[in-house]
């Protein structure tokens, strides 16, 4: 039976616009930069350049981290790897002097490596990503204390005037450098999670593993990719954010996972997977570093950040899954 | 005219439990071939075996004629031997066109990119549920926003256009509304309309059968109770067959004095 013309419209409307896992973010990013805007008299538009530098490694992990949840599992240890991937990084440059570049792809190998390890643990052994990534977040972290002895490690003098190093450092019209990367890897990855065979399996291992392994998707691998390309962006983004800072700390990437996470789930991700977007956590990303900066410029303690993003999530769920629940689109 | 299924004296045992005991099976080509029985009967480990999720511990297969010993479900597909259980292994959050084609992905050349063709998977995912009386508007609306008759059409479809013709359906009714199930019947006819695609309907639902089936097999407590032909159907009294008779009464009476 065909719909009737109407019928169909209705369904479009409803599908393609308010059906979208991504509605809600977008309406949200609406509204903040429109309270931001109005309550500091449109001052608050000079600070987005450096809302969007903040901004772009984060959304790095918050690309990675989306994709995984797509898959149905979660990594917590991205912050950790983040900060590890900053210390091999140094580390290489210093005591090995291959080279900026050679240096750059050790660290992201290392990264891709603990991915790899995070989900053949996940897989193989049919532990919870939560608990796998969760003992991962406490290793790694202490590699990056120990290796930096609570401090920090900075770029070695004779490498800072590196080409790479300065490239990664520059703006582009105002635009930093790593942005245009995160744009280009958003672009990425909407077309691999959209139009590409393993996009597909990505969506179909989340959402319906025994369906999807019944109709021969290697589930196993597609998950275990997915968690190769989360932790390999959370080296890039380590890496990326050495070369603008120059150091990376004991700290560095601590409660990124929260944010990534965070992000990905205002985006229209969930922790049970089969659902997802990929533009839908970067938005997310913005509208997150957005309130730390406009919080600042309002005068208002830093510390109520983490506490409104808790709030905002919260918000943020209930909101959705009530539209989805009216739109019909889940249960 | 030969048998496309053919199963002989087939015992399977966990342990010691004889889930069955020495059962026949023959499936002509073409024909709707029904699985009856109640639960617990056997039926379930009877298609199990059938479609290769574990070997009979005893007994001869034959499919086209040729002796078979599964060790896998793809096994059994690779002979042209397809289940749609009742799960019926789709995703309800993807498209229609990205489920017919789930593992099983058209891409666009060159293939190394994994580039799907979802142009081309839509339109023989339309065409092909077309062929056995569903006709839906979009291929790219999620499976979950679709009837159980329809989900239960596109499994069937998907699994003939991948290569079974014997097609094994596992309570394609049993979880479904009055309305959906006779959706269902009548895909089923559909399906057997195209003449070469044999159909094994397990059911408990006697009246469905006999609906639609051309020869039954009867089961209970893993053995062969009854067997026949169409109109062998419609003369016995199947749902005394089914529960026991005798026993059905019983429970009749029963339930009336309680009511009383």
């Amino acid at each position: 039976m065909r719909a009737s013309a109407p019928g169909r419209l209705a369904l479009i409307v409803r599908t393609r616009l308010l059906g979208r896992v991504e509605t809600g973010v977008v309406i949200g990013t609406l509204l903040i930069v429109l309270f931001f805007v109005a309550s500091t008299d449109g001052a608050w538009l000079n600070s987005i350049p450096s809302v969007l530098r903040v901004a772009a490694p984060i959304g790095v992990i918050a690309i990675g981290q989306a994709l995984l949840m797509t898959s149905g599992e979660v990594d917590l240890s991205v912050g950790s790897v983040f900060a590890v991937a900053g210390v091999v990084f140094i580390w290489t440059m210093d005591s090995l002097a291959i080279g900026v570049v050679p240096s750059m792809l050790l660290a992201l190998a290392t990264a891709c490596a603990i991915g790899f390890l995070n989900g053949v643990l996940t897989v193989r052994f049919h532990v919870p990503s939560m608990i796998v990534t969760l003992g991962g977040m406490f290793v790694y972290r202490g590699i990056a204390y120990i290796s930096t002895q609570g401090f920090s490690l900075s770029i070695p003098r004779e490498y800072r005037r590196d080409l790479v190093v300065q490239f990664l450092k520059d703006r582009v019209f105002d635009v930093s450098v790593t942005f245009i990367i995160l744009l280009i890897l958003t672009a990425a990855f909407v077309f691999v999670l959209a139009r590409t065979r393993f996009g597909s399996h990505v969506m179909a291992a989340g959402g319906e593993p025994s369906a999807a392994l019944a109709n021969g998707v290697p589930v196993n691998a597609v998950k275990t990719k997915a968690f190769v390309i989360c932790s390999g962006l959370a080296g890039l983004a380590g890496i990326m954010t050495v070369c603008q800072e120059g150091s990376v700390y004991s700290t560095s990437g601590v409660k990124m996972e929260l944010e990534t996470i965070a992000a990905a789930v205002i985006g229209g991700c969930t922790l049970s997977g089969g659902i997802g977007s990929i533009w839908g956590p970067i938005l997310g990303v913005f509208v997150l570093s957005s309130l730390k900066g406009g919080l600042m410029m309002m005068g208002a303690p830093t510390s109520w950040y983490i506490a409104l993003v808790g709030a905002i999530l919260i918000g943020f769920l209930v909101v959705s899954k009530l539209m989805h629940q009216r739109m019909g689109l889940l249960n | 005219m030969d048998l496309v299924v053919e199963m002989k004296s087939v015992v399977k045992r966990f342990g010691e439990l004889r889930a069955l005991d020495g059962v026949d099976l023959e499936v002509y080509p073409g024909e709707i071939h029904a699985l009856l029985g109640d639960n617990g009967a056997g039926k379930s480990t009877l298609i199990k075996i059938l479609s290769g999720v574990y070997p009979p511990t005893s007994g001869e297969i034959r499919v086209d004629g040729r002796p078979v010993a599964f060790r896998s479900p793809r096994d059994a597909a690779d002979v042209g031997i397809g289940t749609v259980y009742q799960d019926l292994a789709l995703a309800p959050l993807m498209p229609v066109s990205r489920n017919f084609f789930m593992g099983r992905e058209l891409m666009k050349k060159p293939e190394l990119f994994g580039v799907l063709d979802d142009a081309r998977m839509d339109e023989i995912a339309l065409e092909q549920m077309k062929l056995i009386g569903i006709d839906i508007a979009n291929p790219r609306q999620p499976v979950g926003t679709l009837s159980g008759g329809q989900r239960q059409t596109l499994a069937i479809a998907r699994a003939i256009y991948f290569g079974a013709h014997v097609l094994i359906l596992d309570e394609p009714t049993s979880a479904l509304g009055q309305k959906q199930q006779m959706q269902v019947l009548k895909t089923i006819m559909r399906v057997r309309a195209r003449g070469n695609i044999a159909i094994i309907f397990i059911t408990h639902n006697e009246s469905h059968a006999r609906l639609v089936a051309d020869r039954y097999t009867f089961l209970s407590l893993g053995e062969v109770i009854g067997r026949g032909t169409r109109d062998d159907l419609v003369q016995k009294d199947i749902r005394q067959l089914m529960a026991g008779g005798a026993e059905l009464e019983d429970l009749k009476s029963e339930i009336e004095a309680l009511a009383g």
